[in-house]
């Protein structure tokens, strides 16, 4: 435990102004029965910060997209309120982008025509708009196939697009539904260090504010600013983890032992404290089967 | 869920996939013999043709059937020439052109805003949909004298014989489209707030574009089809009052030529519709 406490105290998180405010919200979904309701997620709260990279993690099943949704306008807030920047949110606007699990790309749009979308949608798709579309297209690795067809492009490059589209609109708070986990391990790999490079270059505005949704520890852990756990279903908040890793998290940090220690602690909220963690036992040369694993799964 | 008249007369390969950003240099993977030769579909369809008119014209010549009965190919195409040398056949052309051109105009501009419409709606589909499978289920035929009572004998009977033939397809499968569309896209609309104008130009009938060509197709089809039964009724002139003339005066190569010239124009429409839809809908799996 002192190793985690010295590193959180290492570089208190920059206090800003909140951007989210979530209050006592539950979602569900209609029943079978006329009338029933289906709890997805119960009494949520949390603060979140300007500019923080927030991380949500559970099992599957425990309501994070149903959240997400709720927080793109989505679903609808049956109890409790959320307020971006100060204001209770009443369905979808401009100021948030959604980056769908599944790519969802207009298959009769070119990439380009994919990310101008937003904007195209929102009635702003002025010069600028454009030139900031070229450019985030650039920047995802897209450029030469700016001109091809959604249905052309690989698994990676459509989860590209997605992201492209979403931050071509410049939102103040970008929503992640698990944007990587349908891809392969190594092309997984090589777009969370991407985008965590466009979190901290200029080509996120530094206000900007996001919500990751995953339900791999590591990548949690590897994104984060702050990580909250959530529990089965319905799901609600377990546990607020404060990484305070430095960035760039390059190989060494990942296999370092504060790395690991993070990636523990978020399994033992997730799945209770297991005794070997009060012994004070070094988990991470132990090489206890806890912690190579990193998928979370309904038990 | 409702599911679309499906498009049986289909049967183009249709375009490589990707189209013009295939690599110009390497090619991949072995195609079929109906893929090796350039236009492979044209070609063998074109010989099946002429395969056919050799063997109808060897069992003229042999006496196998009788050439004053069944005419032959060779007849057939002096009596086309003579007719359009003659410019005998183009009224009979511009009467039925006219007349099919009017009703797939008017089918178009109303059959897809009522399959969005009751796409769209639950409640007027509800109300809409005994009334939409009678009319395509019971042949036409058999409204035929009442829509001669209403309407008369003249071009506008044959005109409403015409569009009732023809857009029930293209009504039906304008409204699957419009049911079936992907959730996915509909998520993506209201995230980015997308107007309710926008949502029509920009992805419904985008989305359902595929469905409204095939139902399209079928219509022009089954238009043809109605306004060559209509003038067997009811006409003294066009291309189906043409052909039945010949026939009753036994004139058979005359017939047999108004038939090709039929053939011929259906052929070019569905051609056509081919192309757009080529061009249109390339991006979708479908196809
Ligand atoms: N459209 C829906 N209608 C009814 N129930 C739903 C719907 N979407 C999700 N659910 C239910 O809500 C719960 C949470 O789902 P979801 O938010 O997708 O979880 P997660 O993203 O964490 O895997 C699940 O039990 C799921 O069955
Ligand atoms: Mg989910």
């Amino acid at each position: 435990m002192s190793e985690l406490a010295d590193a959180e105290a290492k570089s208190p998180a920059p206090k800003r102004s909140p951007s989210l405010e979530v209050e006592h919200v539950s979602l569900g979904y209609p029943g079978r029965r006329r009338g029933e309701q289906v709890l997805a997620c119960r009494d949520l709260n949390m603060t979140v910060h300007q500019g923080e990279f927030v991380m949500l993690v559970g099992p599957s099943g425990c309501g994070k997209s149903t959240f997400l949704e709720a927080l793109a306008g989505l679903v609808h807030v049956g109890a409790g309120e959320i307020r971006v920047d100060g204001r209770p949110i009443d369905g979808p606007a401009k100021d948030r982008s959604l980056v769908f699990q599944s790519p969802s790309l207009f298959p009769w749009r070119d990439v380009y025509g994919n990310v101008i979308f937003g904007c195209q949608a929102q009635g702003r798709l002025d010069a600028a708009a454009k030139a900031r579309a070229e450019a985030v297209i650039k920047l995802v690795g897209l450029g030469d196939v700016a001109h091809r067809r959604a249905r052309e492009l690989s698994g990676g490059m459509k989860q590209r697009v997605n992201l492209a589209r979403a931050l071509v609109t410049e939102p103040s708070l970008l929503l992640l539904d698990e944007p990587f986990g349908a891809l392969d391990a190594q092309t997984r790999e090589v777009m969370q260090d991407e985008l965590v490079r466009m979190w901290q270059g200029s080509a996120i505005e530094s206000s900007t504010t996001a919500v990751f949704v995953t339900h791999d520890v590591a990548e949690a852990v590897l994104m984060a600013d702050r990580v909250l756990v959530f529990s089965k279903s319905p799901g609600t908040i377990i546990d607020d983890i404060p990484v305070s890793l430095g960035r760039p998290r390059t190989a060494a940090v990942r296999s370092s032992r504060e790395f690991m220690a993070y990636h523990d602690r978020i399994l033992d909220a997730l799945y209770g404290r297991p005794t070997y963690r009060a012994e004070g036992v070094e988990v991470a040369s132990t090489g206890s089967p806890r912690s190579t694993r990193s998928e979370v799964s309904a038990p | 869920m409702t599911t679309a008249i499906s498009d049986v007369t289909s049967s183009d390969p249709g375009p490589p996939v990707g189209g013009g950003s295939a690599d110009p240099v390497l090619s991949f993977g072995s195609p079929g013999i109906g893929q090796r030769i350039p236009h492979a579909s044209l070609l063998f369809g074109t010989v099946g043709v002429l395969l056919l008119l050799v063997a109808w014209q060897v069992c003229a010549v042999t006496g196998v059937v009788d050439i004053h009965i069944s005419s032959d190919p060779t007849q057939v195409l002096r009596q086309d020439i003579h007719l359009f040398s003659t410019g005998a056949i183009w009224a009979p052309i511009g009467t039925t052109a006219t007349e099919v051109g009017w009703a797939l105009a008017i089918i178009i501009l109303a059959g897809i805003p009522l399959g969005i419409v009751l796409g769209r709606f639950a409640m007027l589909r509800q109300m809409a949909d005994p009334i939409v499978s009678i009319l395509n289920s019971v042949p036409y035929v058999l409204f035929l004298p009442l829509i001669i009572f209403w309407f008369g004998l003249g071009e506008r009977s044959r005109v409403v014989v015409v569009i009732w033939a023809g857009i029930l397809p293209l009504i039906i499968n304008t409204q699957a489209g419009v049911r079936n569309i992907d959730r996915d896209y509909l998520r993506v609309g209201t995230v980015f707030s997308v107007s309710r104008l926008r949502f029509f130009t920009s992805i419904l009938i985008p989305a359902a574009m595929p469905f409204i060509l095939t139902g399209l197709r079928l219509a022009v089809a089954r238009a043809l089809v109605g306004a060559i039964v209509v003038e067997f009724f009811l006409s003294a002139n066009g291309l189906g009052y043409f052909v039945q003339n010949a026939t009753s005066n036994f004139e058979m190569s005359t017939a047999m030529a108004g038939i090709v010239v039929m053939a011929v124009a259906a052929l070019l429409l569905t051609r056509l519709i081919g192309a757009v839809e080529r061009r249109v809908i390339s991006w979708s799996q479908a196809q």
